[in-house]
């Protein structure tokens, strides 16, 4: 059951002398219900773009150009008693919602869209241990949260509910008479957690969820989510760029580079049967505690500044692999199981396949090989300093 | 440690320490408190050979940057002795100073702070080179930055000699701090997180530069890092710190694959990986790095151990002691009391103590009752305890519903001590490596006192 | 001989190749500057004012000794009694002499003072500015790269000794002892501007020694000497150049204060001069095209030294 259809989605922040940024270019992908979809990609490659314009955090200057957001949800104000969307709001063309119920998040202005938040969609920010309120007891910050977005409920019930949460984060339910600065690191970022699920959301987008907290907390933040989504089936999308991390909480996954998916699927077969010039190279620089002897290969040349991008792929310039088609046109989403078996690059149709935005998508076996040794990379010549 | 070099080593640290805030302000004099230092590095010991690639890995507050620093003279230690091939390095004369700061440089984390935005590539470059009185003139000078500047992988190097830090990216800018670094051909570089700034993709680049360097110049790293992976791919050797002490120290491989010391177990296990993906196991180790300013007594990690050792005359099993030990000290941070059990047994010390007894661990390590209640309680019956040690508890929860929670605190520490509380663990070698945990010097359950020159702690 | 000019030409060579990333620089700077129609303004001004400065004779209409209906000197007749009743003159265009800005009580032109003044206030605004940064800003620096330590601390007492000292009576009892010269006024004036100076660069260089290129100069071997002027001044400088055009600003102000007062210097033509002059001789409310100008420079040349100053900030302090 699809929770979030992301449909061409390009979103751009302007800039003086009358130029955008193209921070997020015609993405596509789907989050089911119940499953971890991960945005992978370093810095700039507009995964947190696209993840805060899902609940329209954008800073001022940041707009949805042109595609949409559809999720399996409606206002309050637009359902019948069953929580569907009612009939004639499907109908009437005014509405963003679709036949089959889905809602476009995009079109939605301010006012509709705080209806989504943290009772459909939660966030949890980067630094988050940051984002409590020091002159509030936290208790009471998760209380107002759900206060403020199921207004029928009462006080002792929402204390009661925000109680329960701490709880289950595994924070004792008399902390909640505490302030921030008297929780520790981790445990101020299980409070976010327990804010975040207060509304009991469908979809939960965690930014940087591990950053900035030392490796054994990290681990038991990590196992956090995985006990959350076990507990209320929540969807979560996980944006780092961090990619061992994914490789352990991700059901399926997204690379992103320079505002383009450069490939998306099932998180085993991106790992396992990579087929994108720069998930290779991604790979082949990360180290692993595991292994004794490795070699690592980093990807020479910078990410790409995306103001006015010039046509072609994205990764042209760094990627070794690149041929003529590359330049012209930055390559579509092709199927990578048929181009495996049939040997030749078909477009994807399905969005949850295993996808990949490469031209040499047909010649996988030898990409592969050929991006773990280091002389393939080192030895291009990057026209960009 | 390996010792298979004939020479002097390189680097000697002995009992190193390093406090902060010794003094205080007049009102606290006044007031006859005594001053709380902040002990940053406790009494660290570790030699380094020329040609080796040491890491330094721990997490926040471990003490690795002050450590770091120490090496280099940017700090005095309190106590104890540093020795750079054999000169002690607290009492230099001028000439003997001069020397130590042409052979030691430091490579440092942030590559945007770390280069003076009013001095270009060539004058930070060649600054060491004038400071050391280096090259003949303005010409030989800039020779000589242009061949660094070739070698750490910044070529066309005259492109890059007049250009300002803010005209350059992250891994140029670190770079140019390699450079800056190498320029008069030092013998031991301390790096201090040199590739945590950068983007992800570039670090590998950095890091096999200087895997490079190290052979074209003939170099001796220490390696500081909280990224056990990047500790693991570019050091033979590394020492693992926790609040200011060495825990353990020894090959990296071995320290990996078979750790000895609790915390370093916990570390390499916390760490996420492509290879182990969801297999991984998680660590085993309760609560967070506690402020360096308070540290607790005896062995620092006592408090989150998981191997905690009970002591002589424990009947029960390892495990049941752990958990009394944490209810101990849930009692003694005021984190159990009549809110903590559910409204309809609020009375009932039984169900304290069950809720006390628990282990703020991941899933695979708790019991089956902790795990179907979501962390809430455990079966009592279940936890192998002495029954006069039952009982003690018992009577703890009895004293925190009336109100008492001083003597049930004081009840707990008489009841459940331990050597990890009172002792603090001096490093020992056991199977080549040094580690300062009880477990390891005789300190068993069972065993008499066999411990040689332990110190103690209050 | 060939080799001699060859050098000497190799020399002027890496002189150049020294100073070209600092040209460039300087010229982005400049570009930055320019963005703010204010410091243009002020820098327009500060041209006009430096140009009177040091060729007065090029602008002003008559030289100061000019005389109205005797013109220049020597003067060969007196003024009768009818002309000196017609004196202060308001502006005339020809008849019966040209004064743009009409005279003084005494038949000297306003226009032509006023430019020949400009030399005046321009030498004490810069002078003074000048002064209190060679004293504040190495003082500064000083006192916050050992901050907390005893240094710091004598210097931040004299400080805040200083502060005690009231400003114009200060100037007026110095000034009354050591006499009224322009070399007093400027003492004087630098005297108590160099404080805020020195707090503000003191503030600056304690949080700048804890960078990390601070610390790498240190690993490097430098000695604090170096590290304060070579490696930390550097950074400094830009808010010592707004402070420089700052107390400028406050030195041209507190001369003219002085003058008015009665306290300037008489044998150099200044704006403030002029002030006390119309004071002096009653016609304050009569003279306007006498009273006006003056004070319409002075604050002209004010307003420039703290436009240029804003514009500074701007540019070594980008928000962007």
């Amino acid at each position: 059951m699809t929770l979030l259809e992301v449909n061409d989605l390009s979103i751009r922040y302007r800039v003086d002398d009358d130029e955008a940024v193209h921070a997020v270019d015609d993405v596509s992908f789907s989050i089911e219900r119940g499953e971890t979809y991960g945005l992978v990609g370093e810095s700039g490659c507009g995964k947190t773009t696209m993840a805060k314009s899902v609940v329209d955090l954008l800073d001022a200057n940041g707009y949805v150009e042109s595609g949409e957001l559809w999720f399996d949800g409606t206002l309050p104000e637009w359902e019948d008693e069953r929580g569907e969307p009612r009939r004639e709001i499907i109908e009437d063309d005014r509405y963003p919602v679709r036949e089959d119920g889905m809602t476009d998040l995009a079109a939605l202005d301010e006012t509709q869209i705080r209806d989504v938040r943290w009772r459909d969609i939660a966030i949890i920010p980067q630094s988050a241990m940051n984002s409590l309120n020091p002159v509030y007891k936290v208790g009471d910050q998760i209380t107002e949260a759900i206060l403020r977005h199921e207004p029928e409920t009462t006080k002792a019930e929402a204390d009661e509910r925000a109680r329960d949460l701490l709880e289950r984060v595994g924070i004792e339910p008399d902390r909640a008479d505490d302030y921030a600065h008297q929780f520790s690191g981790g445990m101020k970022q299980r409070a976010v957690i327990a804010m975040a699920m207060a509304c009991n959301p469908d979809l939960l987008i965690a930014d940087e969820p591990t950053t900035a907290l030392d490796v054994i907390i990290q681990d038991r933040i990590l196992e956090e989510l995985e006990n959350i989504q076990e507990e209320f089936g929540v969807s979560i999308l996980v944006i780092s760029h961090d990619i061992s991390v994914m490789a352990e909480i991700c059901d399926r996954m997204a690379v992103m580079y320079g505002g383009k998916v450069m490939e998306s699927g099932r998180k085993d077969d991106i790992f396992e049967e990579t087929a994108n010039p720069y998930t290779l190279g991604l790979k082949n620089s990360f180290p692993t505690i595991t292994q004794s002897e490795q070699q690592l290969v980093s990807i020479p040349g910078t990410p790409p500044t995306l103001r006015e991008p010039e046509a072609g792929c994205r990764f042209r310039d760094r990627c070794p692999f690149a041929v003529e088609a590359c330049a012209s046109e930055h390559p579509p989403m092709y199927d990578v199981e048929s181009a495996e078996t049939s040997g030749r690059a078909r477009e994807a149709t399905d969005r949850r396949s295993h996808r990949s935005a490469c031209h040499r998508v047909d010649e996988l076996e030898l990409l592969r090989t050929e991006a773990l040794q280091e002389d393939t990379w080192t030895e291009q010549t990057i026209e960009s300093r | 440690m390996d010792r298979t070099d004939d020479r002097e080593p390189l680097v000697e640290v002995e009992n190193v320490s390093k406090l902060f805030d010794m003094s205080q302000g007049v009102v606290d004099t006044v007031l006859g408190r005594d001053p709380n230092p902040v002990r940053a590095v406790d009494d660290v010991s570790f030699t380094i050979e020329r040609g080796d690639v040491v890491g330094i890995a721990g997490e926040s507050g471990c003490g690795k940057t002050t450590l770091g620093k120490l090496l280099v003279q940017l700090y005095e230690p309190t106590e104890g002795s540093i020795r750079f091939d054999g000169t002690d390095v607290t009492s230099m004369t001028t000439a003997q100073e001069r020397e130590f700061r042409q052979r030691v440089q430091m490579i440092f984390q942030d590559p945007f702070e770390s280069l003076n935005p009013r001095m270009t590539v060539y004058d930070t470059v060649a600054e060491p080179l004038k400071l050391n009185d280096i090259g003949e003139g303005y010409d030989d000078r800039r020779e000589r930055v242009r061949d660094v500047l070739n070698d750490v992988g910044l070529a066309p190097a005259e492109v890059y000699l007049d250009s300002f830090p803010d005209e350059l990216s992250g891994g140029e800018r670190q770079r140019v701090a390699i450079a800056r670094a190498l320029v008069v051909d030092p013998d031991f570089v301390v790096a201090d997180e040199p590739v945590s700034m950068l983007d992800v993709s570039i670090r590998a680049g950095v890091l096999n530069l200087m895997k490079r360097l190290q052979d074209e110049y003939d170099l001796t790293y220490l390696f500081i890092s909280h990224d056990l992976s990047l500790i693991r791919y570019m050091c033979d050797r590394a020492g693992i710190m926790y609040l200011g002490n060495m825990v353990e120290q020894g090959r990296t491989d071995e320290l990996v694959e078979d750790p000895k010391h609790p915390y370093t177990e916990a570390l390499f296990d916390a760490v996420p990986d492509v290879e182990l993906g969801d297999e991984r196991r998680r660590a085993n180790a309760t609560g967070e790095v506690p402020s360096p300013r308070n540290p607790p007594s005896g062995c620092r990690y006592h408090p989150r151990c998981a191997h905690i050792i009970p002591p002589d005359g424990w009947t029960g099993s390892q495990e049941a002691f752990r958990r009394a030990f944490q209810f101990k000290l849930k009692v003694r941070r005021g984190e159990l009391g009549p809110g903590s059990v559910d409204e309809g047994v609020a009375d009932d010390p039984e169900e304290l103590v069950a809720h006390g007894l628990t282990l703020d661990v991941p899933d695979e390590y708790q019991s089956r009752t902790e795990v179907e209640t979501g962390g809430h309680r455990v079966d009592l019956s279940a936890v192998d305890l002495p029954p006069d040690a039952r009982q003690v508890l018992l009577d703890a929860a009895q004293s925190i519903f009336d109100g008492d929670v001083e003597s049930a605190a004081a009840a707990l520490d008489e009841r459940f001590t331990t050597v990890c509380e009172s002792d603090r663990p001096a490093p020992r070698p056991a199977d080549g490596r040094d580690v300062a945990c009880h477990l390891y010097d005789g300190g068993g359950p069972g065993a008499t006192d066999s411990r040689v020159g332990a110190p103690t702690d209050d | 001989m060939a080799t001699e000019s060859s050098s000497q030409q190799s020399n002027v060579e890496s002189l150049k190749e020294r100073w070209r990333p600092r040209i460039e620089r300087f010229r982005r700077g400049w570009s930055r500057f320019t963005e703010h129609r204010i410091g243009v303004l002020g820098l327009v001004i500060l041209a006009v004012f430096t140009a009177w400065s040091i060729a007065p004779s090029l602008f002003a209409p008559h030289s100061t000794q000019w005389t109205a209906y005797l013109g220049e000197p020597p003067h060969d007749a007196r003024l009768t009694a009818e002309q000196v009743r017609s004196l202060p003159h308001a502006p005339a265009f020809g008849d019966p002499f040209f004064a743009p800005l009409g005279t003084n009580a005494n038949g000297n032109g306003i226009a032509s003072l006023v430019v020949y003044s400009a030399r005046t206030a321009m030498y004490i605004g810069l002078a003074a500015g000048t002064l209190s940064s060679l004293v504040g800003v190495p003082l500064g620096l000083i006192s916050g790269f050992y901050g907390d330590t005893w240094i710091d601390e004598t210097i931040q007492r004299f400080v805040d000794i200083m502060y005690g000292l009231p400003f114009l009576p200060f100037l007026i009892v110095l000034v009354a002892v050591r006499g009224i010269t322009t070399t007093n006024i400027i003492i004087g004036i630098a005297v108590t501007s160099w404080l805020n100076n020195c707090i503000t660069i003191r503030g600056e260089t304690l949080s700048l020694r804890e960078r990390a290129y601070v610390e790498a100069a240190k690993v490097g071997g430098a000695s604090d000497t170096r590290i304060i002027f070579r490696h930390i001044m550097p950074n400094v400088l830009p808010i010592a150049f707004v402070f420089l055009a700052q107390d400028a600003a406050g030195a041209v102000i507190a001369q003219a204060s002085l003058a008015y007062l009665g306290l300037a210097d008489f044998t150099a033509n200044s704006w403030g001069l002029m002030l006390q002059n119309i004071k002096a001789s009653g016609y304050v409310f009569e003279a306007w095209w006498w009273l006006l100008p003056p004070g319409i420079m002075l604050m002209l040349l004010a307003a420039a030294f703290y436009f240029i100053g804003f514009s500074m900030e701007d540019v070594t302090n980008p928000q962007r």
